[in-house]
């Protein structure tokens, strides 16, 4: 990708698409960006769908098949005339004599001659303007030297969508984000992660990397874990390159008093029916800050008479049982006054513009639930709060993106219907004016509202193969139009990357970053450095 | 009267079985006969015989070849004259490799009669080949797309034309050869001599190219440039053709031309093919050469009279093409 390299020829265009005749001995991968040369101007393209030409007929087309397969040679005379290949492309910029770079807004000509971009080339689209890095612009499945980087400034207001199929790389986008956020100098950012799988703080397995791996967790990682039991520094050494390397992180315990839970809290968690709801709400105003051991303690027919018969003894019931789902054996929710008030810790640790990162690997789906609303809940609070009595104080505060894993399940279509809202909704809707951003992750974004999955104007599309999933985000985002099959295809790690707030103005073909090679990197540096230091 | 479409079916099935009677068995063949009717004269060929069979293989060959075709479109159809448009292409091989790509060539003329626009398609073609002279050499081959015949109803100009031009291909050793698609040419039972003997090596089990000749063996010549054959260029192609052959020996120019096929179209030489489709004049190319043709006239100030003329054949190009010249 050094060099410009022939590649084609322009044999029609229309709109924002054009078709190019691919010269022989070379191929046009789907996803490969490529330029159009028109005279003065350059046309980037991306290619979307590379196919063969023939001017052979279906029965001609039939008896070469049939004899090809029968295993015999078949002779075609004047080959590159009658059979070609051809590829489709979606034109993503134009640039002019002067080397500036605008949306397309005409076409090339027919046979304009289409080359590969060079490095100059790729320089020209700006691709790596942003503070946070991703990954390397890809062309094709060629990763190339471009680096490729978000602004955080503007991104994490507008919200972002990561969405992939299972083992398409969502957890890995998210720690290379993380890793971004951690290496930014300024505390401009703070993320707010919710990890059930244990991945995210030491890797979860033998070999795999974690945000402790990196230098830069000492400063900026605020870790909220059962590990501990009161608000430390907590010691993780791992081994590197022959060494013992030790991180001392910020850590405090993953416990929540629930006498700090309102009924807003539980429904929010999309776990209760209307009926329910209510029953929660009638508790809350008869029963005071108490009400949730009431409901838990109590008898059914005690809380059904406390409650003058206001709701169904069978409703009661069920309650009953969800409430003990949710606090379970205790291990996050407490009944009992906890040492840390982990709701302060963790605004306190956003307003340093730190990394949180909640690990509760042992909870449950509806823990976990609880805990993510909570949390959104009260960061919005607060943010709101502070720009609305604060400004000034607010306006220094870092800009805080809320990681939701498995967003499907807090902004479905079924949650969201009939004027129902919830943290995430409202975050959707009105986290940009405050700095409250959310990065829904999701394996399932045909299940997400429309609103939501339109508002979310960063869009991470990892290997999507379902096409109610493809299709979904192909009609809510710009510049993905013809680009269902290369969603598809694309490999583990392989994206689109669609972020106008960045500034980018087609959808980027990007190879994200595997954070095991980052945190490698990290460590590399980290000990050159401390040599360069001894020395 | 009103009547039965099976009956008709019925009816069309015996008089089929009547025609195609007399050349089922092998000692009817004698008394099969290709005949050509031309004006008013009649020409009986041959008696048909298992004997005017001849089997060959395709030879490779690095032979120049040169196939040219060209297609007539009405450009104007202004009742008593029309204003037709012949779009002439060329290509050039050696052996099977394609040498280079001719622009198609693009003429233009006012004609009166149907006879004088064949004229003119012939005019063109020839002036093609003739420009393209100098690629060609002894033992070339020259491929048409049409018989090489005079009608008695084409003029004389064409007729010498076509002599000379035969004449100086002759000359230079070039094998001049005519590929018709369709041919015209029956028994003297009314069935399609082509088809009759396509049928009758099937039923010999042909399973090889093969060329039936003579036709005619006398009386034909001032009406042939070439030797009449019909000729399967493939076993892998169930089509034949009538392929007239000016040259020494038909067979020997016969297997350099079965060679000049592919895999995708058995049966027929490729660079015939390949002139055939690059002669396609398509709607865009029509309706431009009209505007074009359109722009002169007004300049020449006589657009008017020249859509008068199209309006007495057609209201639809009078409305439009006055629209057009805009």
């Amino acid at each position: 990708m050094e060099e410009s390299i022939p590649i084609g020829v322009v044999i029609a265009a229309e709109g924002v698409t054009v078709k190019f005749r691919v010269n022989e001995g070379v191929y046009a991968e789907r996803g490969q960006l490529l330029k159009v040369v028109d005279g003065e101007k350059t046309f980037i393209v991306r290619v979307y769908d590379p196919e063969p030409v023939s001017l052979l007929a279906p029965a001609e087309v039939a008896r070469l098949s049939l004899k090809k397969s029968c295993g015999e040679q078949v002779e075609l005379m004047d080959k590159q005339l009658r059979v070609y290949n051809a590829a489709k492309a979606v034109i993503v910029a134009e640039v002019n004599g002067r080397g500036e770079v605008h949306g397309p807004s005409t076409v090339p000509s027919m046979f304009s001659e289409v080359y590969t971009l060079s490095k100059g080339d790729l320089k020209l689209l700006c691709l790596d303007g942003g503070d946070l890095e991703v990954g390397f612009v890809r062309s094709g499945h060629v990763v190339t030297s471009q680096k490729v980087s978000l602004s955080g400034r503007d991104v994490f207001p507008h919200h972002m969508l990561v969405c992939s199929a299972t083992g398409g790389g969502k957890t890995n986008f998210c720690k290379v984000l993380a890793a971004s956020v951690l290496k930014c100098c300024d505390n401009a950012y703070s993320l707010i992660i919710i990890d059930t799988e244990g991945e995210y703080f030491d890797g979860g397995s033998q070999g795999a990397y974690g945000l402790a791996h990196l230098p830069q967790a000492e400063e900026k990682l605020f870790y909220v874990s059962q590990r501990v039991k009161e608000l430390r520094d907590f010691y993780y050494t791992f081994s590197w390159n022959g060494r013992f390397v030790k991180r001392r992180v910020k850590a405090c315990p993953l416990e929540v008093w629930l006498g700090l839970l309102k009924p807003e809290d539980f429904r929010q968690t999309g776990f209760f029916t209307p009926p329910q709801e209510a029953l929660l709400w009638i508790a809350y105003r008869e029963f005071g800050r108490s009400w949730l051991s009431m409901l838990m303690d109590w008898d059914i027919d005690e809380v059904y008479r406390e409650l003058g018969g206001k709701a169904q003894k069978s409703t009661i019931a069920v309650v009953k049982r969800k409430l003990k789902m949710f606090v379970g054996d205790e291990t996050v929710f407490k009944r009992s006054d906890c040492k840390v008030d982990l709701i302060a810790e963790v605004l306190n640790a956003v307003k340093d513009g730190k990394v949180v990162l909640i690990d509760m690997p042992m909870a449950t789906e509806a823990q976990e639930a609880l805990l993510t609303v909570l949390i959104a809940r009260r960061v919005f609070e607060a943010y709101e709060r502070a720009k609305k009595f604060s400004p000034e104080w607010w306006s220094k505060l870092p800009t805080v993106l809320i990681v939701v894993e498995e967003a499907h399940r807090y902004l479905s279509k079924r949650m969201l219907s009939e004027g129902e809202s919830n943290v995430f909704a409202e975050i959707s809707k009105r986290g940009r004016k405050y700095r409250v951003g959310l990065c829904c992750i999701t394996q399932m974004p045909s299940e997400l509202n429309e609103m939501v999955l339109r508002q979310q104007l960063t869009k991470v599309v990892l290997p999507l193969p379902t096409k109610a999933d493809y299709t979904a985000i192909v009609s809510h985002s710009p510049y993905l139009d013809d680009a269902e099959n290369e969603i598809k295809t694309l490999d583990r790690g392989e994206a689109l990357l669609v972020s106008p707030p960045s500034g980018l103005k087609f959808a980027v073909p990007v190879k994200i970053h595997k954070f095991e090679e980052l945190v490698e990197e990290e460590l590399a540096l980290e000990e050159s450095m401390k040599a360069f230091q001894v020395g | 009267m009103i009547g039965d479409v099976h009956g008709d079916f019925q009816r069309i099935v015996d008089e089929l079985n009547a025609l195609y009677e007399a050349g089922d068995e092998p000692y009817k063949l004698k008394a099969l006969r290709p005949v050509l009717k031309l004006e008013k004269e009649v020409i009986f060929g041959e008696p048909i015989s298992t004997c005017g069979f001849h089997v060959f293989k395709p030879i490779p060959h690095e032979k120049l070849a040169l196939a040219v075709d060209a297609s007539l479109k009405v450009l104007f159809d202004c009742g008593a004259f029309k204003v037709m448009l012949a779009k002439v292409s060329r290509s050039a091989w050696r052996g099977k490799r394609r040498l280079s790509f001719y622009e198609p060539i693009k003429r233009a003329k006012v004609v009166w009669s149907r006879v004088e626009a064949v004229e003119f398609l012939i005019d063109v073609e020839l002036d093609a080949v003739l420009n393209s002279l100098d690629l060609l050499n002894e033992g070339s081959l020259c491929l048409l797309d049409r018989p090489l015949m005079l009608f008695p109803r084409y003029s004389e100009r064409i007729k010498l034309k076509l002599k000379n031009f035969a004449k100086s291909l002759e000359r230079s050793g070039v094998a001049l050869v005519g590929i018709s698609k369709s041919s015209q040419l029956k028994l003297n039972t009314g069935e399609p001599l082509v088809g009759y003997l396509s049928y009758l090596s099937r039923q010999l089990g042909l399973s090889a190219p093969w060329s039936y000749m003579p036709i005619f063996n006398w009386g034909f010549e001032k009406w042939y440039l070439g030797t009449p054959t019909i000729t399967k260029f493939s076993d892998s192609s169930s089509y034949a053709f009538r392929v007239d052959v000016l040259a020494e020996d038909e067979l020997q120019v016969l297997s350099y031309l079965a060679y000049l096929q592919d895999d995708a179209t058995p049966g027929y030489p490729y660079p015939v093919k390949l002139a055939h489709d690059e002669a396609k004049v398509c709607d865009q190319e029509i309706i431009h050469d009209r505007r074009a043709l359109l722009e002169v006239l007004a300049e020449a100030g006589v657009l008017d009279r020249f859509l008068s003329s199209v309006r007495s054949s057609s209201f639809k190009e009078e409305f439009l093409w006055r629209r057009a010249s805009r």
